[in-house]
């Protein structure tokens, strides 16, 4: 079991731009999920939590290691498995190429070993079949696919994987989904995202992020029943409902529009109250922040 | 962690990337054949001596080809942050140090293969038009004493000068400075050129195999350098280039604490 524990932590880049303002948070073995929009300070987090960024302010505990410190960085290294947001590959190296060059980055020193572990890894990744081919020739998909084997080579206790299937088309994002999930184990992985679909589909537990902060701790089900009563549908003639909601959908029928709506709904009469999805719930957690909201719908 | 292991691994695939780099011959051919044109031994009497025509085709390929080495260097660190590769590398066990020197080394031995298999079509051409194998030696030498501190030297510069230099601008400013250096050593901003640390090799052909300072041998000869003197520029190449990319590693670390 791996516990990550973070208390209290800033980041101030240079320009004082605080990216990252007193995060607490506990997060233990299985999928964890983290939400917010773009410019949240997901990505920040997941870099200091990857030992790529210093953190200006506060403690950052994974498991027996206090990453804080040089010695507790380089501990970490050993035990990650990360698949960054910009992820890059060198184009003119083969899958299998790049895989066991990364593996040996990892400290893979046996190589019949490592090539054991690169050809299971493009077994499960379904990239075999091409495994010979130059990256460059790799779809976004597949190289996301090669991604998420690099990151998995030396069997880490921590995967981090930051937005993985933006970018990728329905099938690829499903597909990816289900690798991810058919990693949890003993293994603590976290999934930083901004598509709530990804999260739902693959999380129990999540924080969302807005603006440097957390604004939610907890699992599904309880981001779910912060929304009860607050999600709508509403029918009407054309004309889009008003008030302090945000519209989720729009339903063009025969002769009338469905609106799926989110918030405190007043004066509608027919409006049905209808049971929260988590992007619902998302939307109406930043609704109660105040702040500007963005609906990533896929 | 096994740092050997690792660190060779390293340099086996930047060797192997470098290698399969189709600039990287198009470059070397094309402009080997250019300079080659104005420059060459072949057309001297038979009379004349095969070494002194092997010495001087070694020094001809370090004078026109070292520019090339220093140029297609050039973008091998930047190229990281480029294809978005060096994020995932910082968060690799790997060290920052093993990295770097296994790039260093693997880049630069594989821009040596181009150059050597130009300079082997030359020598090979030196030993049948003189008929004799024995200059064969003797071309080993001096390329490896006369070519590989160069380059190591170069490769070096290029390497770590790009980390803070924008790779065109350190392009267009070696080029001037090689050329102008090497061309015209006196004449305003000051050169390595008639130092211990020329690149082009001139105290190490001069003190190793052209003691006594014969015209059309050393191109270019200084006047009076001994053996020792070569020695002391060929690890002085060699050390100087270490130093470099010891003083990258150091900015490399320094730059990521600061983030």
């Amino acid at each position: 079991m791996m516990n990550i524990t973070i208390n209290h932590l800033d980041k101030t880049y240079r320009g004082g731009i605080h990216a990252i303002n007193n995060v607490t948070i506990t997060i233990g073995s299985g999928m964890f999920g983290l939400l917010g929009p773009n410019g949240a300070g997901k990505t920040t987090l997941i870099r200091i939590l990857t030992g790529i960024l210093r953190p200006t302010n506060g403690m950052l505990q994974i498991g027996e290691y206090n990453v804080n410190s040089e010695e507790g960085r380089k501990a970490i290294r050993h035990i990650l498995g990360y698949l960054p947001q910009d992820f890059g590959v060198y184009p003119d190296l083969s899958a299998r190429e790049f895989l066991d060059y990364i593996g040996i980055l990892k400290g893979l020193s046996d190589r019949t070993g490592r090539q054991r572990r690169v050809e299971e890894l493009l077994e499960i990744v379904s990239l075999t079949p091409v495994s010979n081919r130059k990256l460059k020739t790799f779809s976004a998909g597949m190289k996301r696919r090669i991604g998420i084997a690099q990151a998995l080579l030396n069997d880490p206790k921590l995967l981090i994987v930051d937005e993985p299937t933006a970018g990728l088309d329905p099938e690829e994002r499903i597909r990816f989904r289900n690798l991810l999930s058919d990693l949890g184990g003993n293994r603590t992985i976290i999934l930083s995202t901004h598509i709530v679909e990804d999260i739902a589909q693959t999380c129990q537990k999540l924080a969302i992020m807005k603006g440097g902060h957390i604004i939610f701790q907890g699992t599904v089900s309880d981001l779910l029943n912060k929304a009860q009563g607050k999600v709508w549908i509403v029918t009407t003639q054309g004309i889009k409902p008003e008030g302090n909601i945000t519209v989720m959908s729009t339903l063009h029928l025969s002769g009338s529009v469905q609106h799926r709506v989110v918030g405190e709904l007043t004066n509608y009469t027919g409006a049905i109250l209808t049971e929260p999805n988590l992007e619902d719930s998302y939307v109406w957690q930043m609704h109660e922040q105040r702040l500007p909201i963005q609906v990533n719908t896929l | 962690m096994n740092q050997r292991v690792t660190f060779l691994g390293v340099l086996k695939y930047e060797f192997y990337m470098q290698l399969h780099r189709r600039a990287l011959w198009i470059s070397f051919i094309a402009l080997g054949l250019f300079f080659t044109q104005f420059h060459q031994p072949w057309f001297r009497p038979i009379t004349t001596s095969a070494s002194d025509s092997i010495i001087y085709w070694t020094g001809i390929v370090q004078s026109f080809l070292a520019v090339v080495a220093g140029l297609l260097l050039a973008d091998r660190l930047p190229r990281d942050r480029r294809i978005k590769v060096d994020e995932l590398f910082n968060a690799l066990p790997c060290t920052v140090s093993t990295r770097i020197f296994g790039k260093y080394l693997g880049s630069t031995i594989a821009t040596l293969v181009p150059m050597f298999a130009i300079y082997s079509i030359g020598a090979a051409y030196i030993v049948v038009r003189w008929n004799t194998l024995q200059v064969l030696p003797l071309a080993l030498v001096s390329f490896a004493a006369i070519v590989i501190p160069g380059v190591m030297f170069i490769g070096a510069f290029s390497i770590a000068c790009t980390a803070i230099i924008w790779i065109p601008l350190y392009q267009i400013l070696f080029v001037g400075y090689w050329f102008w250096g090497n061309l015209l050593p006196n004449v305003g901003i000051p050169t390595l050129s008639a130092t211990i640390l020329t690149p082009v090799g001139g105290f190490i052909c001069t003190g190793f195999f052209n003691p006594h300072g014969k015209e059309g041998v050393c191109s270019p000869g200084i006047q009076g350098a001994t053996a020792l003197l070569g020695a002391e520029s060929f690890l002085l190449l060699l050390g100087t280039a270490i130093l470099v990319i010891v003083a990258l590693i150091c900015y490399l670390k320094w730059q990521q604490a600061r983030q």
